[in-house]
């Protein structure tokens, strides 16, 4: 596949309806002029012009059509529909549609041409650009309008199969109601392109309107949104397990629309080669076209959470509850507008991670897009202003004129059938059929349980660092450091299967979750059971064994089987339940072959439902299918005979010993897992340790939580928040089976380095089971092996960063000579092939140069970059002695996060990379100014997908002065950035980083994974100016350890994919690519290099040159040489010098030179992207394997040539720069200037606080100095990065990221008329504010104050999430908050003025107290809040403050002051210090 | 565990030097279990276990079994600590640990390493007073060994292969069993019980030992490679180096390793010979290894008067271990460092004159390595009844090895195959002394370990 043609997409959306169903040519124009005002949010391609496709979907424009029709001297009957065809030969395929027409009684009354001027289109749209016809049908029968609609779907379903393998055919619409205008044209030019929309005839009563972001620049056509009934903005993160279960969820069903023969007919539902969004757009359409109900059929496929929220009703639970038997969620980031024709709605998935806002006019319109001030709608038109929350729906029924409200639609649903009551009837929980788990210890008990132990690689390393803390915690270990250790394709020691795996993770397009502060979205409910007829609701669909977690005690596999078991009375037949051994002799093949051919045939023949395979079956003889594969092909074959829909998987494996393994198993099919060798192995551990039996119970009930927790850490990672949805979902990359195995078992996976098959993993087994049965002649004094692959332990797995090669380096470092070095380098050159790169050897055509002609040492190491390594895992002594090497070699120090001492800035000790990651810890408008470079960290190659969290005892002074905070506070990072839920987010933070920053390259860090070409490419058109690809390996300061282990690929795979897919886009010449990982030695350097990367990466063996010993205890701060830890006395142990770093990288350096001479080349930059000097060694422990991909050449520019701006120069900003200027010169000069401004102007007051940054750093102006008044709706970002001396006073309203990152000065925000209650400001304001005032007299979106550390705000109410990771500042909430407030808040203080008595509920309590301040006792909180009220009401006026204020005494009782449990910090900053 | 920020190492007790020399008892009180608690939980549980990987021969578990032990898991620790190693509680005694794994220790920089020796012995004396156990199988197994010699290569290989359940049958020219373990080391740093103990254990799991049985004599090589599936040789290197100088055939001149074995023997029961007898005499020990710090320690329990050490090199160059020569000078060695001897005679006065040169170190050489030259005109005499020379051992040679096809080196040490410890004849393997030269007595409990699971990999398939 071309690597261009890989995309993912997100957007701008949204939908706007005249409510009274009046036809107008205006709301065309104005849903147009909406799409032009979201241009940013969309992409525009190489070309210029071609832009990523944007469209409409509108309501038929019937007055329209009669013209046309009336033209061809035709008249329109009533009753029609009309076909949008894209089509490159319409000679044959127009009849051909014809003719199917014809054969489902329908008539064509005629065709024409939709006429198109292409000078709309830029050069690639215009060489893409397809026939676009409309074909007027017409019933050829009298039939029912109902009937006609399914005749229009059955049609066109029929005529797209037919021309299934023609790319260039498409029908857009083909309805009664819905006519679609779209194309591979940018908003500005639709009407251009399209003339027909510029009739004033063409008068409709709504439109859809999307306007495309997608990472790719080879967009196409047909991919341009609305589709047939959505427009979507978002990723459908478990799209791979939605679409498998698609294919298997309607075979057996019925529909009172369609004949089965009719159903056949339409099957497949969903079309091949086409995006997520369009998979959906499948679903939600033959969900419709079979008579499921409007709001069914999308709340069905977006749910809102409910496993973990409080106070929802039980009815709507249930009506949840009771589809999710049928229907799994489509997972992930979404804000959908949608529309059958009468009804026209948008929902927002559960965590409202897109944004979408709505606006009713007095003049009865509904307007629903991702900014507010789209069509500049005067204020006193607006008739209410408001935003979807997480999971609300809004829509309105055109028939009736009516508006539905989420609780509308609510009441609707639930009351629509007694689901309540039929679930009473037929839904059980298996957890109350058992007492307690984990009483019954019988069945973890074997006698061969050690050797059992020994197979399946349960060391005694595996015992201690894993089991055990998962016992005693409840959770997964945490480790430090990269993992060192080869692929498992390449290890010559036993690796477990599920090594092969390596788990995929959200970046960039769609954000992870937090599964800890944010688990009220996440669920890892399962349900057994058949899933009956998806599109009628009966009772009998009802009948569902669940349990709370895809996780089995005993007890609760135990209960399963009794209701599959026909000799018990609670037998039901859709339970029926049969074991599988999954062991063999040989021909691992064969038997996989057989035992699916047995459990089809019990299936088919039986009856049976509940298909369990069991692995207790290893002996002498019997060897074990790796359960993975048992699971993953027999899940493939029930799909292939159309048995899938009766069967649950269910995995009772020894296999299964950490949250990992167990994701592998669900990700390909399993329902639920028994690990009963995990709880064995717990279970004679905690009796060895004489546990008495309520501390084993408890152990065992650990073991069990952890891995839930770590499922859902696995499942937040790709931002799926259900294990239901996570199932089949196939989120992995494999590394190095053969085709053969994924085609048949893991389909859907991308397979990376194909390699061993059948046949070579038998023969990995075979040599395991032989090591246990036949070579184990010792008797054991210690039952288990050592183990070796979390620590270097002699004898066991290799590790790169061995005593050996580490005592080897602190010899050079002591000494710091070539010869030193070149022992180290030898050590790593014959290591064998450990490495993807150990594999590749070099070739050149040239031969060799004198060395002395080849480009000097210093011509290097200017390429080399230290890894981000924050102060904080840094003692300031390591952190700074790596920036003045780094300085001193002409490269560049990455700071990392957390912020830097402005002392060090414009010295030869500033780090020249200043990193901005999802913490936003110490991210000032001084700290961003002065970079080189400003680095966004999206993910990190120890533990991509992941936030992370500096305990407190670890924040010394220091470290709370550079991240504004109070020492000892516990500094917890998210894992997404909450301003990057998408690439259009993305690119607007690279945006407002150039305004404060113009001077600095932005550069986007990204971890590998397959995929990761796709989004570079999309990084590069949100106007990067560089891209580092991390390997897996990067080190850590603390992390999971199977984050560690099992996330990310080596950084070899991704840095190909990223040089080739941004060369195939023609994009590569607009970015530099940068890699790190594991690289040590001048060999790894030129082949980075070759592969495309022009800039390197180091951070490891720095550390080792400073004294690191790898002792992996970063996370304990007991580091002994003083580098990862702010411990006075082990810091007096650091022994570390800037000239052992330089001198290290300097014969790194010398190395590439020597490289270079011999291969012929004088430079580095020559042998960039030059994949075709390397090939792949001759050697028979390669033979299996193809890097064919890897080694792939694509024409093009290798290095980065051009710069890379954005489209949106901003001279709005700069021009008032220049009038404000004065003060900047003079700062006791003060100023006024006045503005209108609209949501085009975005990251206002950003420019102008990077020029305040640059001279006076985060001192800023005095506090009157510059005073700002705009009107209107400013655009995204206002005030980000604000400045001391900067005030913004808005009359209007603001979008999202308002006030993001605040150091200093004020907004105020007023809109122009006022409404309680009302919106005035989007989502996630205030991210990472460090200081100033932010009031806001109205509502603000989802995740106010996310990751506050100073700012003082006032707002009138907040969506969910409000306050989360706050540590610092103050909040103050004169109205209702959303769910989930306060969490992960370890400092600051909140005021919520709870009026309607909800609000703790709402709390989020596990780390933050609410209390009331009408005592005496909290005299401090009630004047403290008094003063910011007063100030609050002087600024805006707001009547709610003053309504509270007039009426203090009382009014006081309603309010909680929220604080950390254990609050440090004094209530009011300013009483501090 | 890393509570070394707490709590500082802490090497066992010792008893007063005075109490000391009253008998030839250990000289070190080993840990309580609180104590071994305390110190293991200092460990680093490094990511890169340095003291097992760099620093262990055996490569023994270190951080597993200190953690176990930290963790008071006695039981596992003693496991672990018995898993890899065929005799821990005497390597904990014995070991050089400061060259080897607590030298190796990350924590040995600037925070004092981990006490890892003496927690090693103190694990396995607390186990088996509580009486827990090694496994063995009993022999199970048609395949026979004869391992020659009973020092710690024979006696590791001899464990390994029991616990696989592969008879052994050991042949041992002395009439005590343990080789250099009992008549090489003084009780005072390895108490004799805890090495008949450990060949009491062999014993019970299978172990067929003859003493007093020469190779060569009793029976031939030739005969045990007829009779054996393979035979193992460990009969270390024995021969002591004598310095070459005039003098040194005088009867008061002896080898160290003639005067151990003899005190070794009188402490069995055994009447020795009366030139061995220090009691009332000056004692000059020539040389500065672990030997010579036997020698010294011995003599002064024996009753000498004075016990001198001369060396040619520094203290700092001492090739021993430093614990060792603290423990002889708390006993009260004179060292006189930097003097060559260059004659040894007797006096009129019937004392024994060592005539030594001074000397002086070179600059060190571009390896590093700094030579030793005598400074002209400065001989002079040191008095002396008794002169002992501990200046190495070398291999005797056997020839009836040779003549069977077994290859020596120049200096007579049997030459091996690296991976399984096999010569040059495929019946018979080697290891410890005999093939490195005097080593370490964990190199060769090493040597042992890899030639029994050759062995096992050969013979049991």
């Amino acid at each position: 596949m071309n690597p261009a043609e890989k995309f993912r997409d997100n957007c701008g959306f949204g939908l706007l309806a005249q409510i009274d169903n009046q036809p107008n040519h205006q709301l065309l124009k104005d849903s147009i002029k909406a799409l032009k005002r979201m241009m940013h949010r969309g992409a525009i391609a190489a070309d210029g012009k071609t832009g990523d496709g944007s469209g409409l979907l509108c309501s038929m424009p019937v007055g329209f059509l009669n013209k046309v029709a009336d033209e061809q001297e035709i008249s329109l009957p009533e009753q029609f529909a009309v076909a949008v065809i894209f089509t490159s030969d319409p000679k044959k395929q127009l009849p051909a549609f014809e003719k199917l027409c014809s054969r489902n009684d329908l008539q064509i009354l005629f065709t024409r041409e939709v006429p198109v001027n292409t000078d709309a289109l830029g050069e690639y749209a215009l060489s893409r650009l397809p026939q676009i016809f409309q074909v007027f049908v017409v019933p050829a029968a009298l039939i029912a309008t109902r009937r006609l609609d399914a005749l229009l779907y059955l049609t066109r379903k029929e005529v797209e199969k037919q021309f299934a393998d023609d790319p260039n055919f498409y029908i857009p619409s083909f309805s009664r109601t819905l006519i679609s205008y779209k194309g591979l044209v940018m908003p500005t030019y639709i009407e251009t392109l399209f003339p027909d929309l510029m009739d004033p005839d063409f008068e409709i009563t709504f439109a859809l309107f999307h306007q495309r972001f997608s990472t790719n620049t080879l967009p196409q056509w047909k991919l341009a949104q609305p589709l047939r009934a959505i427009a979507h903005n978002g990723e459908i993160n478990s799209i791979q397990g939605n679409r498998f279960k698609a294919r298997y969820k309607f075979t057996n069903a019925r529909s009172t629309v369609f004949t089965d023969d009719e159903i056949a007919r339409i099957m497949p539902l969903l079309e091949e080669g086409v995006s997520d969004s369009a998979s959906l757009d499948n679903m939600i359409e033959f969900k419709l076209a079979n008579g499921v109900d409007f709001f069914k059929a999308i709340r069905g496929l977006v749910p809102p959470a409910r496993h973990n929220v409080a106070n929802m009703p039980a009815k709507l639970r249930a009506f949840y509850e009771y589809t999710s038997g049928a229907y799994e969620p489509w997972d992930g980031p979404a804000a959908i507008s949608l529309t059958d024709g009468r009804y026209i709605g948008c929902v927002l998935d559960r965590n409202g991670l897109r944004p979408a806002k709505y606006i009713i006019t007095t003049d009865n319109r509904l307007l629903i897009s991702s900014e507010y001030g789209v069509i500049d709608t005067p204020a006193e038109m607006v008739r209410e202003r408001g935003r979807l929350q997480s999971g609300q729906m809004i829509a309105a029924d055109l028939n009736s004129g009516q508006i539905f409200y989420t609780r509308d639609i609510d009441r609707y649903l639930m009351e629509s059938q007694p689901y309540n009551q039929w679930l009473t009837e037929h839904t059980y929980y298996l957890q109350e059929f058992i007492g307690r788990q984990f009483c019954e210890d019988k069945d973890y008990r074997y006698p061969d349980l050690e050797t059992t132990q020994r197979y399946h690689n349960i060391t005694s390393e595996v015992m201690d660092l894993i089991i055990r803390p998962m016992m005693a915690d409840g959770k997964e270990p945490v480790g430090s450091m990269g993992d060192d250790t080869p692929l498992a394709a390449f290890s010559d020691q036993q690796r477990n299967f599920c090594d092969f795996f390596k788990q995929k993770f959200a970046q960039v397009t769609n954000p992870p979750i937090d599964p800890l502060r944010e688990k009220a979205v996440m669920s890892t409910t399962i349900g057994f059971g058949g899933i009956g007829n998806p599109l009628i609701e009966t009772k009998s669909r009802a009948m569902r064994l669940k349990s709370v977690s895809p996780f089995l005690s005993y007890e609760i596999y135990h209960s399963l089987l009794t209701f599959g078991d026909p000799q018990l009375p609670r037998f039901e037949a859709c339970y029926k339940y049969r074991i599988f051994h999954t062991d063999f002799h040989s021909d691992l093949q064969t038997t996989l072959h057989q035992l699916a051919e047995q459990v089809l045939e019990a299936v088919n023949n039986d009856g049976v439902r509940i298909v369990i395979l069991d692995d207790r079956v290893l002996n002498q003889k019997s060897k074990l299918i790796p359960m993975a594969m048992a699971i993953g092909y027999i899940n493939r074959q029930l799909l292939k005979t159309n048995l899938r829909q009766h069967v649950s998987l269910v995995a009772v494996t020894g296999e299964v010993i950490d949250p990992h393994a167990a994701a592998v198993l669900i990700g390909y099919g399993a329902i639920a897992i028994y690990p009963w060798l995990l709880y064995a192995s717990a279970l004679a551990l905690g009796e060895k340790r004489n546990q008495p039996p309520r501390e084993l119970r408890k152990a065992l009930q650990n073991v069990y939580q952890a891995l839930n927790k770590g499922i859902l850490k696995i499942m937040s990672k790709m931002g799926i928040s259900t294990v239901s949805s996570y199932r089949n979902a196939a989120l992995f990359d494999i590394i190095g089976l053969s085709h053969g195995i994924v085609d048949v078992c893991f389909k859907g996976s991308p397979l990376l380095l194909p390699g061993l098959g059948f046949q070579e993993i038998e023969e990995r087994i075979d040599k395991v089971h032989r090591k246990i049965f036949v070579e184990s002649y010792m008797m054991p004094v210690y039952p288990l092996e050592i183990g070796g692959y979390y620590r270097d332990n002699p004898g066991f797995e290799y590790h790169d960063f061995n005593s050996w090669h580490v005592t080897q380096l602190h010899r050079f470092a002591e000494n710091r000579n070539r010869e030193e070095y070149l022992k180290f380098r030898s050590m790593i050159d014959n290591r064998g092939i450990r490495y993807v790169r150990d594999a590749l050897g070099f070739k050149s055509p040239h031969s060799p140069v004198p060395i002395e002609q080849v480009e000097p040492v210093a011509a290097i190491t200017c390429r080399f970059d230290s890894a981000a390594m924050s102060l904080g895992a840094l003692s300031p002594e390591a952190h700074e002695a790596l920036a003045e090497a780094m300085n001193h070699l002409g490269g560049r120090s990455n700071c990392g996060e957390g912020g830097e001492d402005a002392a060090r800035f414009n010295t030869n000790r500033n780090s020249r990379i200043k990193q901005i990651a999802s913490g936003r810890f110490g991210v000032t408008p001084g700290y961003l100014r002065s970079a080189e470079e400003i680095q966004i960290k999206l993910a990190q190659g120890a533990k991509p997908g992941e936030g992370g969290q500096l305990p407190g005892e670890k924040v010394s002074p220091l470290i709370a002065r550079l991240r504004f905070t109070i020492p000892g506070v516990t500094l917890i990072s998210p894992p997404p950035h909450h301003d990057i839920y998408s690439i259009e987010d993305l690119a607007q933070l690279i945006f407002d980083l150039k305004q404060i920053n113009p001077k600095a390259k932005i550069s986007v860090k990204l971890v590998s994974t397959e995929g990761v070409g796709t989004i570079a490419a999309g990084v590069a058109k949100a106007n990067a100016d560089k891209i580092v690809i991390s390997g897996h390996d990067g080190g850590t300061g603390a992390a999971p350890l199977s984050s560690l282990k099992y996330a990310g690929n080596p950084w070899e795979f991704g840095l190909s994919e990223a040089h080739i897919s941004l060369k195939a886009n023609n994009l590569r010449e607009l970015v530099s690519l940068q890699t790190d990982g594991g690289m040590k030695i001048g060999r790894d350097v030129v082949k980075a290099a070759m592969l495309g990367a022009e800039s390197y990466g180091f951070g490891t063996p720095l550390l080792v040159l400073l004294g690191c010993k790898l002792l992996r205890v970063c996370h304990l701060n007991r580091c002994t040489v003083g580098i990862a830890t702010q411990d006075e006395n082990l810091r007096s142990h650091y022994i570390g010098t800037v000239g052992k770093v330089v001198s290290y990288l300097e014969n790194v350096a010398e190395d590439v030179r020597e490289i270079l001479a011999v291969l012929g080349f004088r430079s580095l930059e020559e042998v960039i992207g030059r994949c075709d000097l390397l090939e792949k060694l001759d050697t028979p422990l390669l033979n299996h394997f193809d890097f064919s991909e890897i080694l792939h050449q694509v024409d093009g520019g290798n290095v980065r040539t051009r710069d890379n701006p954005p489209f949106d120069d901003n001279s709005f900003e700069k021009e008032l720069l220049k009038e404000i200027y004065p003060v900047i010169k003079n700062p006791l000069t003060e100023m006024v200037a006045e503005r209108d401004i609209s949501n085009v102007n975005r990251s206002f007051g950003t420019l102008i606080s990077g020029e305040i940054a640059r001279f006076y750093g985060d001192t800023g102006l005095p506090k009157e100095a510059l005073t700002i008044r705009l009107r209107g709706v400013a655009g995204q970002s206002l005030g980000a990065f604000l400045s001391e001396g900067m005030s913004i006073f808005l009359r209007g309203v603001g979008n999202d990221y308002v006030g993001k990152g605040m150091h200093g000065g004020r907004i105020i925000i007023i809109p122009e008329v006022y409404q309680a209650g009302a919106s005035a400001v989007g989502n996630t304001c205030l991210y990472g504010a460090t200081g100033g005032k932010l009031f806001v007299a109205g509502t603000a979106g989802e995740r106010f104050g996310v990751r506050n550390s100073g700012a003082l705000a006032v707002v009138e109410g907040t969506g969910d999430h409000a306050c989360e990771y706050m540590t610092g500042g103050t909040v103050v909430v004169l109205g209702e908050t959303g769910i989930n407030f306060g969490a992960g808040m370890t400092g600051g203080a909140a005021f919520v003025y709870d009026r309607s008595k909800n609000f703790i509920d709402r709390l989020n309590q596990q780390l933050v107290v609410a209390r009331r301040i009408d005592v005496d006792e909290d005299n401090e909180g009630r004047l403290y809040l008094k003063s910011i009220l007063i100030s609050y009401y002087n600024r805006t006026a707001s009547p709610v403050a003053k309504a509270v204020l007039d009426d203090f005494r009382e009014e006081l009782a309603y309010f909680w002051m929220v604080t950390p449990k254990d609050m440090k910090a004094p209530l009011n900053p300013k009483e501090g210090d | 565990m890393q509570s070394f920020t707490e709590t500082g190492r802490q090497e066992p007790e010792k008893f007063e030097a005075t109490q000391r020399l009253q008998n030839f008892d250990e000289i070190y009180r080993f840990f309580t279990s609180r104590m071994v608690r305390k110190q293991s939980e200092r460990c680093v549980q490094c990511g890169d276990p340095f003291c097992a990987t760099i620093g262990c021969p055996l490569q023994n578990y270190i951080p597993q079994w200190l953690e176990a032990i930290a963790d008071r898991d006695l039981e596992r620790a003693f496991r672990l600590s018995n898993e890899s190693s065929p005799f821990p509680e005497i390597l904990g005694r014995i070991c050089p640990q400061g060259h080897l794994c607590e030298g190796a220790c990350t924590l040995d920089d600037g925070y004092g390493a981990i006490t890892i020796g003496a927690i090693e012995a103190t694990i396995t004396d607390l186990a088996f007073d509580a009486g827990m156990q090694l496994p063995f199988p009993g022999v199970r197994h048609n395949t026979r060994i004869a391992i020659v010699g009973s020092g710690p290569a024979g006696i590791s290989c001899a464990h390994f292969l029991l616990r696989a359940g592969i008879g052994v049958t050991m042949y041992e020219q002395a009439e005590h069993a343990g080789g250099l373990l009992t008549y090489g080391i003084p009780g005072f740093k390895l108490d004799k019980k805890i090495v008949s103990r450990r060949f009491d254990l062999l014993q019970q799991a299978g172990l067929e030992m003859h003493l007093g049985q020469q190779i060569g004599k009793q029976i031939s090589y030739p005969q045990l490679i007829d009779d054996y599936d393979a035979i193992f040789v460990g009969i270390g290197a024995t021969k002591g180096r004598k310095a070459g100088i005039v003098g040194e055939d005088l009867p008061e001149v002896m080898l160290a390793m003639d005067y151990l074995i003899a005190k070794q023997q009188q402490l069995f029961g055994k009447t020795a010979d009366p030139r061995f007898m220090m009691q009332g005499k000056r004692v000059v020990v020539v040389g500065g290894g672990d030997t010579a710090m036997d020698c010294l320690r011995t003599a002064l329990r024996d009753g000498a008067e004075e016990v001198t050490c001369l060396y040619r090199r520094d203290e700092a160059n001492m090739p021993g271990s430093h614990k060792e020569f603290q423990n002889a000078v708390e006993e009260g060695t004179i060292f006189d460092f930097n003097v060559s001897p260059r004659e040894i005679r007797r006096e009129s006065t019937g004392l024994l004159c060592i005539e030594v040169e001074q000397t002086r170190l070179t600059e060190k050489d571009a390896d590093g390595r700094q030579r030793v030259e005598i400074i002209p005109d400065s001989a002079h005499c040191i008095a002396a009844d008794i002169v002992i020379l501990a200046l190495g051992f070398d291999v005797t040679p056997v020839t009836e090895l040779t003549e069977m096809g077994v290859t020596c080196n120049r200096w007579d040490q049997l030459e091996i195959d690296p991976a399984s410890g096999l010569t040059s004849h495929p019946k018979v393997y080697a290891g410890g002394d005999c093939f490195r030269g005097a080593d370490l007595v964990v190199t060769a409990a090493a040597d042992g370990r890899r030639a029994a699971l050759a062995m096992m990999r050969r013979f049991l398939g």
